[in-house]
Order: structure tokens, then C-alpha cells, then sequence
């Protein structure tokens, strides 16, 4: 541990410290609140200067990249507190619309794959659904999304494993993710603030049905 | 004066933050959309490969995602903190390539030639350029080989044939008078 990082900061934030002294400011800082606040201002400075810089679109591939690398693995039931689990359950009676069937385990286990996708059906006043249809028929398998295509959540009654969702955007897809498996449903919750049209669900690699969304 | 503008998106930077401190997936989600293409664009700046700048953001992104100590919101704001993460890799990985490539050529430990950096070459908003030509020569040297020539302070006593307490005290001072430039110029 250094006494305090000083000019360290705006020598950190710049680039122009060697590998070591970055690791020794980070370790400092982690513990140090007016040396986090010294290094915070000195790095939007440098924010401020990236800002006057040209500015470059990455590809499409680097997104769908990273959502595998940080895809978080499914939490197991006894990692979650009794009160938890009991105010999963409330929120889900009131706001899980009726086509999930009513079996409490059933629908914890869907919640614990993601309280956000709850949290965000409890705030909003309505939300709008899409069946996902194989073949002219609807399958067991819907999307709940946002009025304004903020966020969406897809739940796949009895999925087979290594099930994914994709956008089909001007005839190709691109691939958001996969469904979390919970026994005998599966999830996936996406914050995407886009408005996207039409949902795919694939299986290895195959679209086994879609979905078309209405705003 | 804070604008309501300024304000909401001051709190809208603060939730994220804090969220993305709890590694909610949606925060990291966020940042990304948010901030991708400003990532991307710093490390493009320093690499001049899009492959390697991709690569730089994706490791970046998920060595700070995977490890609960690297953010919290005393760090201040995402953006910026994720900004310096992104440029101090790249700064890195410029650094193992021109090692090796001397390596390779036998050069060893012979000194560069001081390049004449152009702040118009890198710099597009008159802004930061205005804020930079405010700063005195010889901290507007040592922060433009330090930023923009990604030298590290030794390297840049070295070039400007200046100890490096002196040196580091112009890159600290420069960068702190840059801020509060950047910070005038931003209100006027």
C-alpha cells in the first residue's frame, strides 16, 4: 500500500504508467476515497479529450461476443433467501399473465432466472405479448416486451437445451442469446432499448419458430 | 448552471453506475450501448487494427465485468472509468508490440526519435484542441507525447532530456489545468 497516489492519478489516467504502478494505484484506489475521487476527476479529463477524438462504430460480431463471455450461469434455488423467494411468488401471481400455468415451483424457478424481467413487469401499467409460432401454429413459448421496445423477456414452456433467440432483421439473424433452462421452462431477458419486429427461436441452428412483434 | 438535461443524464449515470457495481447484466448491457462505439474508437486511436481493437474492448469488458473489486461508484462514473481501462490496454498491448518488434530487430534499448505530434491529426472538436493550445509548452509537450504518443513518463524524460519528477509534475499539472479548460470551454 502506497501513502496516497498523488500525481499518480493523472499519470494513471493518461497512459503513462507501466503495468505494476497501474496495479498498485488500482489497489490504492480500491480503498482510498479521496484518491478514487483525484483519479475519477483526472479520468474524465481524458474521457473529455477520447470525446474530441474521431469516433469509430465497432462490428455487430463484438456485442453478440461479449454477451457470451459475460452470460451469467443459472443460479441454483438454495443460493436464494426464503424472502426472496416469497416475493418472487407475489410478483409473479399479480403479473404473470394467465398462459403460465399457475404451479408456484414452476414459476420461482422462471423468476429466479432473472428479477429484473419481473421488476420490470411490476413497474410498467402494460406490457405488450407475442405467441412464437412453429409452422402456423403457436408454441408453448411467448414474448412479453415493452410498449416502447425497451426491454423484452421470453419464456419457453418445456425447452430443449441449447435453444436461442435471435432478431431477424432484413432477412438475417442476429443472435441475442440463449434460453435459460429452469426444469421445465426456459428464459431469457433482454434490456434492449431497440425496437426490434420479429423474434426467431432456433434450435442448433435452426429457426423452429418466430414471433412478430407489434408496437 | 445545470440544465435539466445535464441533470437527468448526471442521474441516469449515477443509477448505472450503481447498478453496474452490482453486476446487474442489464447495466453491463447498458454501458455497452452506450458507450461501444466511444470504447471502440479509443482503442482504434491507439491500435490502427480493428481486429485488435475489438479484441482490446471485448477483454476489457469482461476482465472488468468478472471481477467484483474492479468497479465501485466511489470510481466515479462508468464512462470515464471504462474510457482509461480501454486506453491503458491498448497503450499496453502497443507497448508489448513495438518491444517486440525491437526485440526482433536487435535495436535494443536505443532511444526514438522525438516525433513531432500534430494535435490537429488526432483531435477533431476545436474544443479540446483550444483547451490544449491553453496550456503552457512544456506541459502541453509532456501531455501530448503522454496522451496522444503513448509514451509512458519515463520514456518521456528521456525524449525531453528532463528529470522525472519534473516530468511527472508537468503531465499531472497539464492534465489538471486541461480538465478545468475543458470544464470553462463546456459552460461558456
Amino acid at each position: 500500500m502506497i501513502d496516497h497516489i498523488d500525481e499518480l492519478a493523472e499519470l494513471y489516467a493518461i497512459g503513462s504508467l507501466e503495468e505494476p504502478e497501474r496495479q498498485r494505484v488500482e489497489r490504492h484506489v480500491a480503498g482510498c476515497a479521496a484518491c478514487a475521487s483525484r483519479l475519477d476527476e483526472a479520468e474524465q479529463t481524458v474521457a473529455q479529450v477520447a470525446d474530441g477524438q474521431p469516433l469509430f462504430e465497432p462490428s455487430s460480431a463484438l456485442r453478440e461476443r461479449l454477451r457470451q463471455s459475460v452470460a451469467p450461469p443459472v443460479r441454483p434455488m438454495q443460493h436464494w433467501a426464503p424472502v426472496g423467494l416469497a416475493f418472487a411468488a407475489a410478483l409473479a401471481i399479480a403479473f404473470i399473465p394467465t398462459w403460465v400455468a399457475v404451479d408456484r415451483t414452476r414459476v420461482s424457478q422462471v423468476m429466479l432466472q432473472d428479477e429484473r424481467a419481473l421488476a420490470r413487469l411490476a413497474a410498467v401499467p402494460t406490457f405488450n405479448r407475442a405467441d412464437f409460432m412453429s409452422h402456423s401454429k403457436p408454441m408453448d413459448a411467448k414474448v412479453l416486451y415493452g410498449p416502447h421496445g425497451d426491454w423484452y423477456y421470453v419464456v419457453v414452456m418445456h425447452p430443449k437445451p441449447g435453444m436461442q433467440v435471435a432478431y431477424v432483421h432484413n432477412g438475417r439473424l442476429e443472435m441475442l442469446g440463449p434460453v435459460a433452462m429452469h426444469g421445465e421452462s426456459g428464459t431469457l431477458y433482454l434490456p434492449v432499448n431497440h425496437k426490434m419486429d420479429e423474434l426467431a427461436l432456433l434450435q442448433n441452428d435452426t429457426v423452429v419458430a418466430d414471433a412478430h412483434l407489434v408496437y | 448552471m445545470a440544465t435539466a438535461a445535464t441533470s437527468r443524464q448526471g442521474a441516469e449515470e449515477a443509477t448505472l453506475a450503481q447498478a453496474f457495481a452490482r453486476r446487474e447484466v442489464w447495466a453491463f448491457d447498458e454501458a455497452y450501448g452506450r458507450y461501444g462505439a466511444l470504447l471502440f474508437s479509443v482503442a482504434l486511436n491507439v491500435l490502427h487494427n480493428a481486429e485488435e481493437a475489438e479484441d482490446c474492448v471485448h477483454d476489457v469488458l469482461v476482465r472488468v465485468w468478472k471481477n467484483p473489486q474492479a468497479f465501485a461508484v466511489e470510481r466515479g462514473t462508468v464512462r470515464a472509468f471504462l474510457v482509461v481501462c480501454v486506453r491503458n490496454d491498448a497503450i499496453s498491448r502497443r507497448r508489448s508490440a513495438s518491444r517486440r518488434a525491437r526485440l526482433s530487430e536487435r535495436i535494443g534499448q536505443e532511444a526514438e526519435p522525438v516525433e513531432e505530434i500534430e494535435i490537429e491529426d488526432f483531435v477533431e472538436h476545436a474544443r479540446v484542441r483550444d483547451a490544449l493550445a491553453q496550456l503552457p509548452e512544456d506541459q502541453r509537450k509532456a501531455i501530448t507525447l503522454a496522451y496522444f504518443g503513448g509514451k509512458t513518463h519515463v520514456e518521456i524524460a528521456k525524449t525531453l532530456d528532463q528529470p522525472l519528477g519534473t516530468v511527472k509534475s508537468r503531465i499531472s499539472l497539464g492534465l489538471r489545468k486541461l480538465g478545468a479548460a475543458l470544464a470553462a470551454g463546456g459552460r461558456s
